[in-house]
């Protein structure tokens, strides 16, 4: 026992006096010195002593204070190397120019999203107009979740007046929650179920001003539903049989059209503090191989961005969506509304609420922290309903609030980590727009 | 068991009880000695010895901004906050002083600093011209482009104009004319006076015709493409640069130093293979009183990278401070933002009020005034607080500070007279008067909250010198800074001194009515005193004047100020030998 005191306190004096010297200025200098030629062979060398910074007792009162913060100082000396390494080689603007061609024109570029995992972006700018950027989005997770993308956006005519894009996509969503239709689904009905989506869709727009856009999109998807295969939760089609939940053990083709309406009067768009966004839709959903599926969803979103007094700014948003069948059809159980997204309420599971219409309002306030950093406190209230004009009920509103911090820059960067708390869950939300 | 866990048990268990006792006594003992243990016998300090002379060119070093930031934010800060013996000094009030100081607590010449307004005053010519040897760069011929500057804020170049001077051009943000160039000009005059080396930095008025591209200039452009700068990359940039009415463009141009660069200097530490570098620069008195003139001129960027060593004339290395286009009120590529210099980045203290208080506590910087003109900026003296300034990183020797080194910063800021600071606004060449006006008159009245409070916390009686009497006797005079600054007046001050000889008092404490001259003992008294001393042949006898200050505003005494001297037989008089303030 004496033996292993002795060994461990000279460890600590080792360890101790080692760092001492490794810390003590100008280490690592020292070495290139003697090793460095005189610059002159005529210089005159004077040897003077440098002073020391620090008396003996000085070092010796702060010794129990370097032990405690050693492992601390340590840590924070591996990242200045790392840091200063990243830096000194340019390692970022490196890889990026590595990433790009010579005439900034294709590249590709590492790509994370909360929903599909890691990946990369394959883009190409400038084709057909200047605004243009063809890009091919691949993305996945070591559990099978995967994402491709081919989406060519930004394609003006007629001076930007007119613009179309194209996208076609395949998801492979692996373990999507569900908890049974309505607004009071206990936990304990959590299932899941892997959902494969291939979507394609043209949009036309009309830009009559810069605030205001009118868009059409004919799209076609196709979903094919299959066991879940998450282990946390039993599967769906183990809970619900075919005629609880429409579409769940059948492949749904559908035809999408839809007319969109997007007015943006925001005062910058990475930090605005006045103005509003609003965006309505409404969408007509036919199914392709067969005529059980018919449907038509109408959404609006508006947020409305209020300036109190030095950049504290309220931000209010109203959402609501309606989804309903035609005569005698259904809704696969998938396109119905849902609460549990990160732009709906915070805090609680994806896909946490299902049901055909919802209704959500968000309270968001946002203090300046910092230079282009805001803290934000929100709010997040929302109920589903079968109809919410009939079935809208006060004491049925679900509430999830949290705190988050954004970094913006006024053309339009955004990046922002947030906190989402409820009843149920803690979710951590890290966003980059 | 957490690795913390282990520690603690391994410290605080296996370490044997007497060990840990003899360390903490240990501890106990040194702080206890090295407070108390103070002499009372003034001993002159030896001079450092001169940092100019000749030695080998040490080596060139890029300073890693990325590194350095890890460092300042992050291990130095937890190591000042570790630090027992900094704290223990701090306890026993008795801070680690500036090592570079004389007797009379001033700053010998080096390669760092030369005293200069503070000394003796400049005339306004001698600020006008500030380090200046020539007139700027020649805009009669052409200015070819050797190089872009891809670093800092704002777009530049690098050019050689016709007589084949080297400068570094810098342009103004849009929309904002004069605003970086003014600051930068204005700025390098001021701190050239307060005694720092600064490169020469003109105002500059070019018509765009006369930029050449030379061959293979580095680029990078917008899309981050490393390439050859093109002349349609030339006319891009030229484009966004704001012309005066008559075409042409308003430049700040700074004028190659002499000599082979070496990269910036450290606040801390010294240069290892420079031989003249031998005193801590945390504990350099000229880096430590930086921090109130910098305060003073909004110059928050005072970290490494806005330095600079030159291996001047091949014999030794010379610091400069470069860059001043952030101070004043510009942040070299747009107004200087509000919080700069009252918030350090994420305040912790600032941050928690704010939120705590959902928004409604305001931080002094969000009650600042709206930017009055473009070509000034966010600069005001509204709020300003020089205490509680903030710059851009901790700095070493800033936080090394103690109160006799802001007090020298002080007596470097008070040093400027009205009509000086107008003559280096001047040289702004603003062309609204009102702005320049209003740059003027906030320099001065920041120039006054930094005397006011600096000198209502250290004794501002200074400038000692023994005069003869008319009876063939001698005084020690004095001079009250802060009165002598115009912030305090002689008829609501009051002296008091105590005069003692081998720390025995020799007389009751006496006051001053409207006199800055103590009257010293006469030659008989001190031959008698010097007979009957029972002082150590080791010694010599000093005598010594405590003298304290105070003002009707604040009815207390002030700290003290001592002044030493000793009798020189041979010439029958009072020898200065030195000052002790109380901190």
């Amino acid at each position: 026992m004496g033996g292993d005191s002795q060994k461990i306190n000279r460890i600590i004096l080792f360890v101790l006096l080692a760092f001492l010297w490794s810390t003590s200025p100008g280490f690592g200098q020292r070495t290139k010195q003697l090793t460095k030629k005189p610059a002159k062979s005529d210089s005159v060398k004077i040897l003077r002593k440098k002073y020391r910074a620090k008396k003996t007792w000085e070092h010796l009162v702060s010794l129990p204070g370097t032990l405690v913060s050693l492992p601390l100082v340590l840590f924070f000396k591996v990242n200045e190397e790392l840091v200063g390494y990243t830096y000194k080689h340019k390692l970022v603007p490196r890889a990026l120019d590595f990433l790009t061609s010579d005439d900034g024109e294709w590249g590709l570029r590492p790509r994370y999203t909360t929903r599909s995992g890691y990946g990369v972006k394959l883009f190409r700018k400038g084709l057909i107009s200047e605004q243009s950027n063809l890009n091919l989005t691949l993305t996945g997770t070591i559990h099978g979740r995967q994402s491709y993308r081919l989406w060519f956006k930004n394609v003006d005519f007629l001076n930007g007046v007119l613009f179309g894009e194209g996208l076609i996509r395949y998801r492979k969503l692996l373990g999507e929650n569900f908890y049974g239709i309505g607004n009071d689904r206990p936990t304990s009905d959590r299932s899941n179920y892997d959902h494969k989506l291939i979507t394609s869709e043209i949009t036309l727009g009309v830009r009559p001003s810069k605030a205001f856009v009118l868009s059409i999109v004919a799209g076609y998807d196709y979903n094919k539903i299959l066991e879940g295969s998450s282990d946390d939760s039993p599967t769906t089609q183990n809970k619900f049989g075919d005629s609880d939940l429409p579409g769940l053990r059948e492949k749904v083709k559908v035809f999408r059209y839809q007319f969109g309406l997007h007015l943006d009067t925001r005062n910058r768009p990475g930090n605005p503090s006045s103005g509003n966004e609003s965006l309505l839709t409404g969408t007509l959903f036919k199914q392709k191989d067969g005529d059980r599926f018919d449907f038509w969803k109408i959404s609006a979103d508006i947020r409305q961005y209020i300036h109190l007094f030095h950049n504290r700014l309220l931000v209010l948003r109203l959402a609501s969506e309606i989804t309903e069948p035609f005569a005698n059809k259904e809704i696969p159980f998938y396109y119905l509304s849902t609460l549990g997204l990160h732009d709906s309420i915070r805090g609680y599971r994806r896909g946490r609420f299902y049901d055909r219409d919802f209704l959500i309002t968000t309270l968001e306030y946002r203090i300046p922290f910092w230079y282009s950093v805001d803290t934000m406190l929100f709010v997040d209230v929302g109920q589903v309903a079968s109809d919410i004009l009939h079935d809208f009920k006060l004491n049925k509103f679900q509430l999830g609030y949290g705190l988050g911090f954004r970094l913006w820059s006024e053309e339009g960067f955004v990046a922002s980590i947030e906190l989402g708390l409820s009843d149920e869950k803690v979710r951590i939300f890290l966003k980059v727009e | 068991m957490s690795p913390f866990n282990k520690l603690k048990k391994v410290l605080l268990f296996r370490l044997p009880g007497v060990v840990l006792k003899s360390i903490f006594g240990l501890c106990f003992l040194i702080v206890l000695f090295s407070s108390c243990g103070t002499s009372h016998r003034f001993v002159v300090p030896d001079p450092p010895p001169d940092d100019r002379k000749p030695v080998l060119m040490p080596e060139a070093r890029a300073l890693n901004l990325a590194e350095d930031n890890v460092e300042k934010i992050a291990t130095m800060t937890t190591q000042r906050f570790f630090d027992l013996s900094r704290h223990f000094r701090s306890l026993a009030g008795s801070p680690r002083q500036a090592f570079n100081v004389d007797a009379f607590d001033e700053v010998y010449n080096s390669s760092w600093f030369i005293n200069r307004n503070a000394r003796k005053e400049m005339s306004v010519e001698e600020i006008a011209r500030g380090p200046n040897t020539g007139t700027g760069p020649d805009t009669s011929g052409v200015w070819l482009i050797f190089r872009a500057k891809a670093e800092g804020v704002s777009p530049g170049f690098f050019i050689e104009d016709s007589r084949g001077d080297k400068y570094v051009i810098k342009f103004d943000p849009a929309g904002y004319p004069e605003l970086a160039s003014g600051a930068e000009v204005v700025s390098t005059k001021l701190f050239y006076a307060a005694g720092y080396n600064v490169p020469e930095n003109y105002i500059a008025f070019f018509d765009p015709k006369i930029l050449q591209l030379k061959k293979d200039v580095n680029f990078t452009d917008k899309t981050g493409t490393k390439r050859s700068m093109n002349q349609q990359d030339l006319e891009e940039i030229l484009a966004s640069i704001p012309k005066r009415p008559d075409g042409l463009i308003r430049a700040a141009a700074s004028k190659y130093l002499p000599g082979q660069l070496l990269g910036g200097f450290k606040y801390i530490g010294v240069r290892e293979d420079d031989m003249n570098d031998f005193i801590p620069h945390e504990h350099r008195r000229d880096l430590r009183g930086l921090k109130v003139i910098a305060a003073w001129l909004n110059h928050y960027d005072t970290k490494a990278n806005n330095s600079l060593d030159i291996f001047y004339k091949n014999q030794y290395v010379r610091h400069y401070l470069i860059d001043f286009g952030s101070s004043l009120g510009s942040q070299g590529d747009e107004p200087m933002p509000p919080e700069i210099g009252r918030e350090g980045p994420a305040d912790p203290v600032q941050t928690l009020k704010s939120i705590a208080s959902l928004g409604i506590y305001r931080r002094p910087w969000e009650k600042q005034p709206e930017i009055k003109y473009l070509s000034i900026g966010n600069f005001s003296a509204k709020n300003f607080k020089p205490d509680k300034y903030k710059y851009i990183l901790p700095n070493p020797a800033f936080g090394n500070a103690t109160s006799l080194d802001d007090y020298w910063g002080t007596k470097l800021v008070m040093s400027f007279t009205d009509e000086q600071i107008r003559t280096a606004v001047e040289q702004g060449q603003y062309s609204d008067p009102p702005a320049a006006e209003y740059l003027i008159q906030t320099l001065i009245e920041r120039r006054d909250i930094v005397g006011r409070y600096w000198f209502n916390r250290v004794n501002p009686l200074d400038k000692f010198n023994i005069q003869k009497t008319f009876d063939g006797g001698q005084e020690l005079c004095f001079v009250d800074l802060a009165v002598e600054s115009g912030i305090e007046s002689t008829d609501i001050s009051q002296y008091r001194y105590d005069l003692r000889r081998n720390d025995i008092a020799i007389q009751p404490s006496r006051s001053l009515q409207n006199k800055t001259c103590v009257l010293l003992p006469h030659k008989e008294e001190v031959l008698k005193a010097t007979n009957n001393s029972k002082a150590s042949a080791n010694h010599e006898i000093q005598w010594e004047v405590k003298m304290q200050v105070r003002r009707e505003s604040s009815g207390k005494w002030s700290k003290w100020v001592k002044v030493y001297m000793t009798w020189d037989e041979s010439a029958g008089e009072f020898d200065l030998i030195g000052i002790r303030r109380q901190e």
